[in-house]
């Protein structure tokens, strides 16, 4: 899970690296302040998207749409269908098209997260969420019809 | 494409995920610092501090030795600003350990953040415009009071030199202002305008 938020934010492997390495710093640390009184899961998304979002490092990287070759490694390194690996791809470039908090909110949506989980997660009302993840599915079917058509 | 469409590709990716740490390098990780914006400010906190300390120290020490001790108000008055000094940084230090809740609700977590942020370069400011003035007034008046040259009550009688130096301090004090505001802007006016926008992305709706 930590893999897929540091893919989702950043675009280079120094910057994947470097983020992977805060957010195990910051579980490392608030793991003895951790009561149980959400779901672990719930916890670990939390410090994951805290400290991805408002480590502003790494955002300022994030503006650019990435190119296909420099997606994630493991995206090349696994053997994947073709087919299945381009659809991929288009969808990390129009992913990295969206802004932080549409990025947490598609993230957690692809992770079958349910709405509630999301507003403990993210702290937006469960209909906020409902009209943004909307717009996101809408903007994301744009964007990879751009990608296919080789615009963007 | 339908991002739907993507969930069953998106789960392979997890049961296909190769990347392992192992125990020794979770260990080097986390041997290493932190490099959040908030970690960096308490190092930088730190340091500032300390460069504090050893200047005033010696400051101190040179103004209780040189001519006979003379100068040794200026002495006390530096040890008083010292003081002041380390009554900012431990405000300062409080502010960024209430800054980050990383394990808070994402807005409420940005939100705190910019709260504490706001408050922290309000204290920063006020501190940075108003002793800075008082530092260099008193500082100056007590060279002039004790310098063996000046006659202290026939200075204030419109002096040239008393007019120097009250227009200095009053570029001083304006300076100070404008350099405080300047300095703020620029070291924290990228980091609220970023928290804002975030902010204003979630709270935004059609």
């Amino acid at each position: 899970m930590l893999y897929k938020v540091c893919n989702m934010y950043c675009h280079t492997e120094f910057d994947r690296q470097d983020l992977f390495q805060e957010i195990v710093i910051q579980l490392w640390k608030s793991y003895p302040k951790f009561r149980g009184d959400s779901k672990f899961s719930t916890w670990l998304y939390r410090i994951a998207l805290n400290t991805a979002i408002s480590d502003l490092r790494n955002q300022k990287k994030n503006i650019t749409l990435t190119a296909p070759d420099k997606l994630p490694t493991e995206i090349e390194d696994i053997q994947y269908y073709r087919e299945k690996e381009e659809q991929l791809q288009q969808l990390h470039m129009a992913i990295g098209q969206l802004t932080e908090i549409e990025k947490a909110i598609t993230m957690l949506y692809l992770e079958d997260k349910s709405y509630d989980e999301m507003e403990d997660i993210l702290g937006i009302n469960q209909n906020n969420l409902r009209v943004k993840m909307n717009r996101i599915k809408e903007k994301l079917r744009k964007l990879t019809k751009a990608v296919e058509h080789g615009i963007g | 494409m339908e991002l739907d469409n993507l969930k069953d590709i998106w789960h392979d990716l997890s049961q296909k995920d190769t990347h392992q740490n192992s125990d020794e390098e979770i260990v080097k990780i986390l041997q290493k610092r932190s490099q959040s914006p908030i970690a960096k400010m308490k190092r930088n906190l730190l340091l500032e501090l300390i460069t504090v300390l050893i200047l005033y120290s010696l400051s101190i020490g040179y103004f209780l030795a040189t001519a006979m001790g003379r100068y040794w108000e200026i002495a006390l008055l530096l040890l008083v600003v010292g003081l002041g000094f380390i009554i900012y940084y431990h405000h300062k230090n409080r502010l960024l350990g209430e800054m980050q809740c990383v394990t808070c609700e994402v807005k409420s977590n940005l939100e705190k953040q910019l709260i504490m942020l706001e408050k922290y370069i309000r204290f920063y400011f006020v501190f940075g415009v108003v002793f800075t003035p008082i530092a260099f007034f008193a500082a100056g008046f007590i060279v002039l009071f004790k310098s063996p040259m000046q006659d202290a009550a026939g200075w204030f009688t419109g002096s040239k030199e008393y007019i120097v130096f009250i227009v200095i301090g009053l570029l001083v004090t304006i300076g100070s202002y404008f350099l405080n505001k300047w300095y703020i802007k620029k070291l924290y006016g990228q980091h609220i305008k970023k928290l804002k926008e975030l902010l204003f992305q979630m709270e935004e709706r059609e």
